[in-house]
């Protein structure tokens, strides 16, 4: 037998193995004999309290704890030393930092050490490189086939039920919240009676309805058209919407249904027009064909399809009435309802209300110098005295109005003086609420009134992105001036994705 | 999702036989597994300004040609990694798997003296109470991590990871670093190799 030395020296790390050889499969001409007996093993780690040391006994366990201490630095997943070994192991290593790595061991062999005390355990600090090099030594000492060749890493995975990993758990909690909503709303659905259907009276045959008499019971099938009349009489007796703003809303919404859903085929020959009443929610309640032609070709709008018959006792509470007209090039023009044009068929529209519809007047010339004499006197602004309807003058008196169809209360301003003068206080009480940060990708569009105090009267999307976004911008949380009747300024407001804000007069600076 | 990788059984290059093969789930490599191996060989092109192309040319050192036959194929293989931006949401084959592990544990040997030196002068700075990047060449090897971490990773999809700030995308490089290090031992590619499926199989 032949006392044999190994050692396996890293800049931080040296690692020294005594043993012996197996004098029966020794070959005197091996210049490197294989050790395979492990008498002592010393590691050197630059401590203080010199290397630390031990028997075949301790070195297994430091090899084991610094092996799958490596493997953990690596994973950063945990494996209880335990699962290895039952044995209490003599060497464990902790991770105390980013840089700092405990390792802990018992003194093997001190006389001092009785068996029945628990054994003294010193700690060591490791830093990262110190680490390393005691790794590579025992890498170099497993991989040195000279020395206890028998000996391997086993290295292993840490198998699944060791490792509860914090990043499962972080996944799995939106997951866990998820299934609990669910089941609470489940629950709740649950909990809920379940609803009593009650079949509509109009629906059934035969039985005479109070609001609905003639068509429902002698025809259970009607058309869309010859009911949407019935509708319209019906309809007659509910109020008007009056509110200029709730009119101009909801005039905005049908274009928007009715532009989207019209696809002429081709068929029309000229424009058809109809009288179309929107209920409060926007819902097309009734319309009406203008003549024969229009009746004809209801087909070829989208009415039919968004028409939404009241039931007797889910009346709309109020309507308001517009004139629709479908060109065959595809568009589609959307007018409140005037008394001119309505005058005998309905109460909608009255003399209230102040809208001045641009086809009905279509018979006021634009310019005044054209009907001078209906104008006393060539005044840039265009009066409705000029107006052949006398029906108009009373409420609307002198106050100018413009040829949109601007519901402003009372009337619009025009002077380029004063509509200078509100432009940066509007732009300065819209820039101060405006605190959002756009979450919108194109401009937005308002329409924007503001009385002469400088005062929001209301305002109105001019585009699709507007309407969707409107709870993005300060509008709805400007104070609103109410009951405006000396009239309103109309100013274009657009919100730009980039945050910034332009005003600009509705009708420019230059309208006369 | 590949039931049966063709390379799996045929063609194995020998070098990637030092690699045992773990019994995983469909047999590829999980999706720790996918973004460590990325992020380690992105933290070897903040090293290496090359490293890109350095990477390609030991393909064919190693006898990988069989397994990355080009670029597009590494590039497809590395966006195996989920917090990819151009995430490929393709699995990543053993083989595939240990050829990256092989290659990138081959490009951390040659660097050993460069990352024993970073992670000392780490330590020192934080035995003095320093940040990382008060040492220039951290400095210079964290900037570019970040700026190559940033511009191809989906710092979004990688929030529950934690990498939303500069300072954890730091702290994520001077790790890897780390790793790498031990990447560079005797045993070190089998260490890496086995970690990678650690929690993973049953």
């Amino acid at each position: 037998m032949t006392r044999i030395q190994r050692q396996y020296s890293l800049p931080n790390c040296t690692l020294i193995l005594d043993g012996m050889d197996d004098p029966t499969q020794a070959n005197p001409m091996d210049l490197r004999p294989v050790m395979t007996l492990l008498l002592n093993a010393e590691c050197h780690l630059g401590s203080a309290n010199g290397p630390i040391a031990g028997g075949r006994e301790f070195f297994e366990s430091l090899v084991t704890a610094v092996s799958l201490y490596a493997q953990e630095f690596l994973s950063k997943i945990h494996l209880p030393k335990h699962v290895y070994s039952d044995k209490p192991a003599m060497v464990q290593m902790k991770r105390l930092g980013d840089n700092v790595h405990e390792l802990s061991y018992q003194r093997a062999g001190d006389p001092s050490q009785s068996s029945t005390q628990l054994p003294k355990s010193e700690t060591l600090n490791l830093t990262t490189v110190q680490l390393f090099d005691l790794v590579e030594a025992i890498d170099q000492f497993v991989a040195d086939t000279q020395t206890l060749p028998f000996w391997s890493l086993n290295l292993a995975p840490v198998p699944k039920k060791f490792a509860p990993t914090a990043a499962f758990g972080k996944q799995a909690i939106p997951a866990a919240i998820g299934l609990s909503g669910l089941a609470l709303t489940a629950l709740g659905i649950f909990m809920l009676p379940i609803p009593n259907v009650k079949q509509p009276d109009d629906l059934r045959p035969g039985t005479p309805n109070a609001a609905v008499p003639a068509p429902v019971a002698s025809a259970p099938s009607t058309s869309p058209s010859a009911a949407s009349e019935q509708i319209q009489n019906d309809l007659s007796a509910v109020a008007p919407i009056q509110d200029p703003a709730e009119i101009s809303r909801l005039q905005g919404g049908l274009n928007d249904k009715l532009s989207a859903q019209f696809k002429p085929s081709g068929k029309l020959t000229g424009p058809i027009e109809y009288r179309v009443s929107v209920g409060k929610d926007g819902t097309v309640v009734g319309f009406q064909p203008k003549d024969e032609l229009s009746r004809m070709a209801t087909g070829e709008t989208p009415l039919p399809g968004l028409l939404m018959v009241p039931t007797s006792d889910k009346k709309p509470e109020a309507i308001a009435d517009y004139r629709v007209v479908f060109t065959p090039d595809g568009k589609v023009e959307v007018q409140p309802w005037t008394q001119t044009t309505a005058a005998g068929s309905s109460t909608v529209g009255s003399a209230a209300n102040p809208t001045v519809n641009p086809t009905a007047s279509s018979t006021i010339s634009p310019t005044p110098n054209i009907t001078p004499s209906a104008t006393p006197e060539p005044t840039p602004i265009a009066s409705p005295s000029a107006s052949p309807s006398p029906t108009l003058s009373p409420t609307i008196g002198a106050t100018a109005v413009s040829p949109s169809t601007a519901p402003g209360q009372g009337g619009e301003i025009t002077e380029s003086a004063t509509i200078e003068a509100l432009q940066p206080n509007l732009y300065e009480q819209i820039d101060r609420a405006w605190k959002k940060s756009p979450t919108f990708n194109e401009d937005l569009k308002y329409r924007v009134r503001i009385g002469k105090d400088g005062k929001v009267v209301s305002y109105e999307a001019d585009n699709r992105a507007a309407r969707d976004y409107e709870n993005d911008t300060p509008l709805p949380t400007l104070p609103k001036a109410k009951d405006n009747n000396e009239g309103t300024a109309s100013f274009k407001v657009v919100f730009k994705p980039s945050g910034r804000l332009e005003i600009n007069p509705w009708f420019g600076y230059n309208k006369p | 999702m590949q039931l049966s990788n063709p390379l799996d059984s045929i063609d194995s290059p020998v070098i990637l036989d030092s690699l045992p093969t773990p019994t995983v789930p469909e047999g590829v490599c999980p999706r720790r597994a996918r973004m460590q191996i990325d992020l380690l060989l992105l933290a070897i092109e903040a090293l290496d300004a090359n490293g890109a192309e350095t990477i390609l040319a030991v393909v064919d050192e190693l006898g990988l040609g069989s397994v990355i036959s080009d670029r597009v194929t590494l590039w497809r293989m590395r966006s195996s990694n989920p917090m990819r931006k151009l995430n490929q949401r393709r699995s990543l084959s053993l083989v595939e798997g240990k050829s990256l592990v092989v290659i990138l544990c081959y490009l951390a040997r040659r660097l050993t003296v460069v990352l024993r030196q970073l992670v000392l002068s780490q330590q020192q700075l934080a035995e003095k109470g320093q940040v990382a990047t008060d040492d220039f060449y951290l400095a210079a090897y964290v900037d570019r991590f970040r700026s190559n971490f940033t511009s191809r990773m989906n710092i979004k999809r990688g929030t529950d990871l934690g990498y939303e700030t500069p300072e954890a995308i730091n702290e994520l490089a001077l790790d890897l670093l780390a790793q790498l290090l031990f990447c560079t031992g005797t045993s070190g590619m089998q260490r890496l190799w086995v970690s990678l499926f650690d929690g993973e199989v049953s």
